[in-house]
């Protein structure tokens, strides 16, 4: 008994383990961003992103085709890469001084061409079919290529053809090459092994059979247990846990009818049954029958979960975080997944049969080591073949160079593979974005508006996606000001709105909300307890009836057959003309369902019980603190104006399962409306102010607080509380309505440029229209781009980028360094809250673009909604988690810049005091830099201090409006200065 | 006057989609590649085109008071013990469906023109979909056993390589020869047909199947027309996704949505129901095939709505609802009726569609049917738990869960056998190619 506990505690500490290599994404209806390789935050990002490309067999970098036209498009400077290779050199380790110059050459060379693979059944092919070895490369520079042909015609005569002579040089070449990598005294390569990282004994026995038999079920058991209502007749008896559940389930004597694969599953669920194993023994079990021996548990483990990543992933969430599951929390467990998986494999294995064909392929690739060594040669030798060529060296040049000279060279090329040569390239990509970011920032200060000319001032989420819509407010409007900040406002709720059927978490989500909110209908007395008007309750009734019916025996055929005609109507108006059907829509919703005003009730209240939460609503001191966190944020507090616009953000769109992943990240994929109204509420409550007052913070009585939601699909506003302001308020009111409609017109159409690749210019009503139609068709899946091209993060002043075109690439964060104190105080708790989410949209971008179908979830055209959880692609697949490819299409991946406002010793006070952000940073997760507030000097944080940063020499330009520098330009656009009154 | 503007109606309706997916297909061929703006308003135009056509042949149709009307093309060949005719014909039936298929053709070209923009086989897409239609018109139109065989097959073809659009994954490609194979069922009982029909009549020449059954029937023997009647059952039934074959139907939403609601929602899977109405007069001489073509027919919708009812991913689910309908449609034809089947299967075909085009909305609508009903959607299924006690609760589910265990049936007695059978003559041929293009031998 003792000894079978020991065996036992330790699996589910494994299983804990192995669980952080899941995706731990949720349940897709809240889409959180995440870095999927958060669990390797230890490492530095290459090591990081290389480490993971083995384990799940990922792509780590954009691919070398992607590179290669950034190369072309220019988005990779020659400045960049010198630098990249300068780095790479000084990393080699000690080089003859004269032989840097040749180094940095060869450094050059591979990477601004490429150079096929020199073994595989591609270079086969070159050799065989094509004339690679008889004529030079075509990309060699006019030079180099000048040079070789008149060295090569003075040796064999002026009078021989190009293609002759190119022939000949070829074979002198490639003969030179075989020759130099033969010689031992030389170089002789390093010959390593490719390292596999450990696999786990079954899989090494097994093969891919196994998963081919077991993964299907799997699916099917898993998706089944974790539904949330789209089957019919769900699971019986699901609280039992899975491992029960699967076990009573599977013990019937049906199997060898079924799956004649798993014909002994039935014996062996009979004595898991008969020895009542906890989940945990039974893996224990499992593995002992198995064979696997206890070192190897860890492996064995980590492979089973890794062959479904997406299920086991959401078994651990569910398990994690039953609030965020959407109707039904099941009691799911991993060890339970990893228990039935362990026994369906046994099955598998037991039945004799299943792997008799296939058995012995599986590990023949071992091949002689000599094999080996002449085929690394050759490829060597194809590298050296081809380098030289783009040098211009010819065979006699190359013959006659240093000894020293060559071993250097060989042991460059030996060493170099596609993945450095990807990361090398990458590097450059991202410095560059960097030094164009940083020069930006670096320009000189603009004037700050006078503070009494301020009529009203917005608060936006910190979202890159109002970046457009900040500056067109800005430049309609000189008298506004705008600030950024976290899109849940400070208040962390479950809330549950009038059309919500129960309460959903709004904030980050690292946060687990103390406190719950409710909207409360106001108009409810003389309809139903739930304040719904009947027409609306019986036509939601009606439309489950017959959705449901529709799919049933005798309901479905009297209604297929009498109704289905019905559809046409739908069909053609819904894909044909979506405009003029999304117009009827909202014309019948009107009819049948009048807009009420609800309620939003924040105070605290006994007498409401909340559903998730401890509390219901917050009290006046609670209040007054959420209040002053954000004033004095945000650096508002000092001169307030009298109309101040809190704007949260959310997006509609149809026929989108990632409809979610365009909400508000700081609202952990939630909308941001009802934070953004709490606050309102908040702010103009006459108690609150008085505790604020007696804080020595003083809101002027003339300011008022209005909420608001800003559709970032269909670019449109909604307002809260309107019906409440006097007279005077609402007048300004109206007045600043006007403003926020025209900048969200022009925000449409800089969002159009990029939906139509071509350059097309279209008129600012069409782009209104066009915005919006994109939310309500239902044919399309860009209903819009959501957070692609996020590129860097400014924590400072509006002043510093105000007027500043950052084409929707900056998270902007308010921040006054005036008013924090020397340790950074404030500075701490934004990089606390902020952080988080800005990096794992940045990462999740990343990683979604860099390898779509491995850490994304591919192209949505196939997705198969399942268990209102995830999508798969197509009848069966592990379950999707991350971004789709038509979300990330535009992207371009860089990892985070982060510039902030304050002088490097608070920062570097801040980062001593924060671990986790201290890691990141030092990993290059994302890079730092900070801004001098008095200055333009910018440092940046490199291998653990502050470094002057100085400014290249890219030069702004300079436009009136924002309009005039994306009109009719599609691709990523430099940074531009708009408010040029001269231009 | 009528006949002749019918005929041109008729003849521009039919080459309108047949020579569009031809040049497209030719323009492939060549390596070209149009542009997406030329080719999605392009077919939307055609399809609309051919819409016209049909709605205008209809009306004619009508006015020429017929209940028949024989377009001849003449004959393709002729030996002496046999012959085949090129005939079509127009009747209510033909039109009817015609009209919905372009209907439908015209929706959905709109609809993948959008949801299909940027993806990498665009072209593919539009390609399949037009020979697609047009096997769909070939078979709807078809006077003889011959020429619908010949729409058949390029319509199963289309169907499977719609289901492998995804090819660089190997489920969708597994997934298409799963549906592959019950098409070749399905189509080698077409073509038992087809000999057999041709054998009845040796040594004559048998007039075309469709348009003259007034003269064949009283000239085969009973033997015949049970053998043919059975035979067009069989392959009705893999085409429709009926019992024995009901489990590809969810195996081949692998295409992308578009291709899933057309095909398996609506019009492919209607094909079976189609040349069952077509060949009724056959069926209808055989008491025992209207028996066992209404049984299959219950049997298949039983088992698919309590199949598809266990399912938790939304295509699965609907997918096993449309099999479930069409079985009931089949009995409809069993019974002898007309019209309903007919009704039911446009009504059917419609209704799937949309829900189909929709299941990528299915969050969303949840959640506005929420804010309708004011909560959490009623629980669905306790039923089950208050009638049937445990064991045969588990059982039941596990059998539904499992679709029957058809699959398991299919794979060990057909699918796996001949896939080994096809590796082997794959290695003998791959031998042979070695010894006769005296390759080196790998070391």
């Amino acid at each position: 008994m003792r000894s079978e506990k020991r065996e036992i505690d330790p699996i589910s500490r494994m299983v804990e383990h192995a669980a952080g290599y899941l995706p731990s994404q949720g349940p897709i209806g809240i889409f959180i961003h995440h870095n999927p390789l958060h669990h390797l935050e230890h490492l530095p990002f290459e090591e990081a992103v290389e480490k993971a490309a083995k384990l799940y067999n990922r792509e780590p970098y954009l691919s070398e085709k992607q590179l290669e036209r950034a190369l072309r498009r220019g988005r990779i400077g020659h400045d960049q890469l010198r630098e990249t290779i300068a780095k790479e050199v000084a990393n080699l380790g000690k080089i003859n001084q004269n032989n840097v110059e040749i180094v940095h050459c060869v450094f050059s060379a591979l990477l601004l061409h490429r150079i096929p693979p020199g073994q595989g059944s591609e270079f086969t092919w070159l050799l065989e079919e094509t004339e690679v070895l008889r004529t030079l490369r075509a990309d060699i520079e006019q030079q180099q290529l000048e040079h070789l042909l008149t060295r090569a015609r003075t040796r064999y005569g002026t009078d021989i053809s190009r293609e002759t002579i190119a022939g000949f040089i070829c074979k002198e070449l490639w003969q030179v090459c075989q020759g130099l990598v033969e010689q031992d005294n030389l170089y002789s390569p390093t010959f390593t092994k490719e390292k596999c990282l450990p696999i786990d004994p079954l899989r090494k026995r097994y093969g891919d059979l196994l998963d081919q038999i077991v993964s299907p079920l799997m699916i099917r058991l898993a998706a089944v247990y974790l539904d949330q209502g789209i089957a019919y007749w769900p699971m019986p008896d699901r609280d039992k846990g899975f491992y029960r559940c699967f076990v009573d389930l599977y013990r019937s004597r049906l199997q060898n009818f079924l799956d004649p694969r798993l014909a002994s599953l039935p014996d062996l669920l009979d004595e898991e049954s008969k020895s009542r194993y906890s989940s945990e023994a039974s893996i224990v079990n499992s593995f002992k029958r198995l064979g696997i021996v206890p070192n190897e548990y860890e492996n064995a483990i980590l492979a089973a979960l890794l062959t479904l990543p997406g299920w086991a992933g959401m078994f651990h969430q569910v398990e994690l975080r039953p609030d965020r599951v959407p109707v039904h929390a099941v009691p799911a467990r991993l060890v339970d997944f990893l228990a039935v998986r362990l026994l369906i494999d046994r099955a598998a294995i037991e039945k004799p049969g299943n792997f008799s064909t296939d058995l012995k392929g599986s590990s023949s690739t071992e091949g002689s080591d000599q094999v080996n060594r002449t085929e690394q040669r050759k490829n060597l030798a194809w590298k050296l073949f081809n380098v030289a060529q783009l040098l211009g060296w010819d065979g006699f040049y190359l013959k006659n160079l240093p000894f020293e000279t060559i071993a250097v060279v060989l042991s460059i090329l030996d060493r170099f593979s596609s993945v450095q040569r990807r990361r090398m390239l990458h590097l450059a990509l991202e410095k560059r974005y960097r030094s164009n970011v940083l020069d930006a920032l670096c320009s000189p200060l603009r004037k700050a508006e006078p503070i009494d000319r301020i009529k009203f001032q917005m608060i936006f989420c910190l979202d890159e996606r109002e970046e457009s819509i900040r500056r067109h407010v800005e430049e309609c409007a000189a008298q506004c000001e705008t600030f950024g900040t976290a899109g849940f406002f400070g208040i962390a709720i479950y809330y549950q709105g009038i059309s919500d059927a129960h309460p959903h978490p709004l904030c980050p989500i690292a946060i687990k909300p103390l406190h719950e909110i409710r909207e409360f209908d106001l108009a409810s007395s003389s309809e139903d307890k739930n304040g719904r008007t009947d027409p609306k309750r019986f036509l939601g009734q009606a439309i489950n009836l017959l959705s449901i019916g529709s799919k049933t025996f005798f309901r479905g055929s009297i209604i297929s057959a009498g109704l289905g005609f019905l559809t046409l109507f739908p069909l053609i108006s819904r894909v044909l003309f979506p405009r003029f059907a999304a117009l009827i829509k909202i014309q019948g919703r009107k009819l049948i369902d009048r807009p009420r005003p609800g309620k939003l009730k924040i105070d605290s209240d006994e007498s409401i019980a909340p559903i998730i939460a401890e509390r219901y609503g917050f009290s006046k001191m609670e209040m007054a603190g959420i209040v002053e966190r954000l004033l004095t944020d945000t650096g508002i507090v000092s001169h307030l104006s009298p109309t101040v616009l809190l704007v949260g953000h959310g997006s509609t769109s149809l026929n989108n399962p990632h409809e979610s992943a365009h909400d508000c990240g700081a609202c952990g994929g939630g909308r941001g409306g009802p934070n953004a109204r709490a606050f309102a509420l908040m702010a103009n409550d006459r108690i609150v102010r008085e505790i604020l007052h007696s804080k020595g913070l003083e809101i002027p009585d003339s300011t008022h607080f209005i909420g608001a939601e800003h559709d970032t699909c269909a670019d449109t506003m909604v307002y809260y509380g309107i019906e409440a302001l006097s007279p005077e308020q609402s007048a300004s009111f109206t007045e600043i309505k006007r403003v926020v409609d025209l900048a969200l017109k022009l925000n449409a159409k800089e969002r159009c440029r990029r939906f139509f690749g071509d350059g097309k210019s279209i008129n600012l009503i069409k782009a209104e229209r066009h915005a919006w139609v994109r939310s309500e068709d239902l044919a399309q899946p860009r209903p819009e781009y959501g957070h692609a091209t996020n590129a860097f993060c400014v924590i400072g002043r509006r002043i510093r980028t105000k007027q500043l075109f950052c084409d929707r690439r900056a998270f902007l964060v308010s921040y006054d360094p005036e008013t924090d104190d020397e340790q950074g105080t404030i500075l701490a708790g934004i990089i606390t809250a902020v952080i988080p989410v800005v990096l794992g949209i940045n990462l999740e971008y990343y990683f979604g673009f860099v390898d779509p179908s491995g850490y994304g979830c591919g192209t949505k055209l196939p997705h198969n909604i399942t268990s209102l959880l995830g999508v798969m692609d197509g009848y069966q697949s592990d379950l999707r988690t991350g971004l789709p490819w038509q979300m990330v299409e535009i992207h371009e991946p860089v990892r985070l810049l982060v510039v902030i406002e304050t002088k490097p010793e608070i920062l570097d006070h801040v980062l001593n005091h924060n671990e986790h952000f201290r890691r990141l940073i030092v990993n290059r997760w994302a890079f730092l830099a900070t801004l001098d507030p008095t200055g333009s000097g910018i440092h940046l944080f490199k291998n653990e201090n502050f470094v002057e940063y100085h400014s290249g020499d890219n030069v702004l330009c300079s436009v009136r409006r924002s309009g005039d520098w994306f009109e009719a330009r599609s691709e990523h656009l430099p940074f531009a200065r708009t408010g040029d009154t001269e231009g | 006057m009528s006949e002749n503007l019918l005929s041109i109606s008729m003849v521009v309706g039919l080459t309108i989609p047949f020579v569009g997916t031809v040049l497209l297909g030719i323009v492939l061929f060549f390596g070209k590649k149009p542009g997406e703006k030329m080719i999605g308003p392009l077919f939307q135009w055609l399809t609309f085109i051919d819409l016209f056509s049909f709605l205008l042949a209809s009306f004619f149709f009508v006015l020429l008071n017929a209940s028949m009307f024989r377009l001849d093309f003449g004959r393709w060949f002729e030996l002496s013990y046999t012959s085949f005719d090129l005939v079509l014909i127009v009747d209510e039936l033909s039109l009817i469906f015609a009209i919905l298929t372009m209907t439908i053709g015209w929706v959905v070209s709109a609809f993948a023109h959008r949801y299909l923009h940027l993806e990498e086989g665009y072209l593919r897409f539009f390609l399949l979909f037009g020979f697609f239609v047009s096997a769909m018109l070939v078979v709807e139109f078809a006077g003889s056993i011959e020429i619908l065989f010949v729409g058949w097959e390029f319509l199963g073809l289309s169907s499977a390589l719609l289901v492998a659009f995804f090819y660089e994954r190997r489920q969708p490609v597994d997934n298409a020869i799963v549906v592959f194979s019950v098409y070749r069922i399905s189509d080698a009982a077409l073509i038992s047909v087809v000999i057999l029909y041709h054998h009845a009549f040796l040594p004559h020449h048998p007039p075309p199947l469709f348009s003259s059954m007034e003269e064949i029937l009283p000239i085969l023997s009973t033997w015949q027309v049970r053998g043919l009647a059975f035979l067009i059952i069989l392959s009705a039934l893999g085409k429709c996704a009926q019992l024995p074959f009901t489990f590809w139907l969810p195996r081949a939403m692998e295409g992308p949505t578009p291709s899933s609601a057309v095909f398996y929602g609506a019009l492919s899977v209607h094909a079976g129901a189609f040349l069952l109405l077509r060949s009724y007069p056959i069926i209808e001489q055989v008491p025992a095939a209207r028996v066992v073509l209404g049984l299959f027919g219950f049997l298949s919708a039983c088992y698919a709505t309590s199949v598809g009812r266990v399912q938790a991913d939304i295509k699965s689910s609907l997918a096993y609802a449309s099999a479930t309908q069409i079985g009931i449609i089949l009995v409809e034809i069993a019974a002898g009726f007309f019209w309903l089947p007919v009704v039911h299967m446009i009504g059917h075909a419609l209704l799937r569609l949309l829900q189909f085009l929709r299941t990528p909305s299915l969050l969303h609508d949840l959640h506005h049917l929420q804010n309708n009903i004011g909560g959490h959607v009623p629980k669905t299924g306790e039923h089950y738990e208050r009638m049937l006690p445990a064991t045969i609760q588990n059982k039941l589910y596990r059998l539904a869960l499992e679709q029957g265990g058809l699959e398991a049936l299919h794979h060990r007695y057909l699918l796996d056998p001949v896939q080994r059978w096809i590796l082997k003559l794959d290695r003998c041929e791959r031998y042979l190619c070695r010894l006769f293009s005296a390759e080196k031998k790998p070391k």
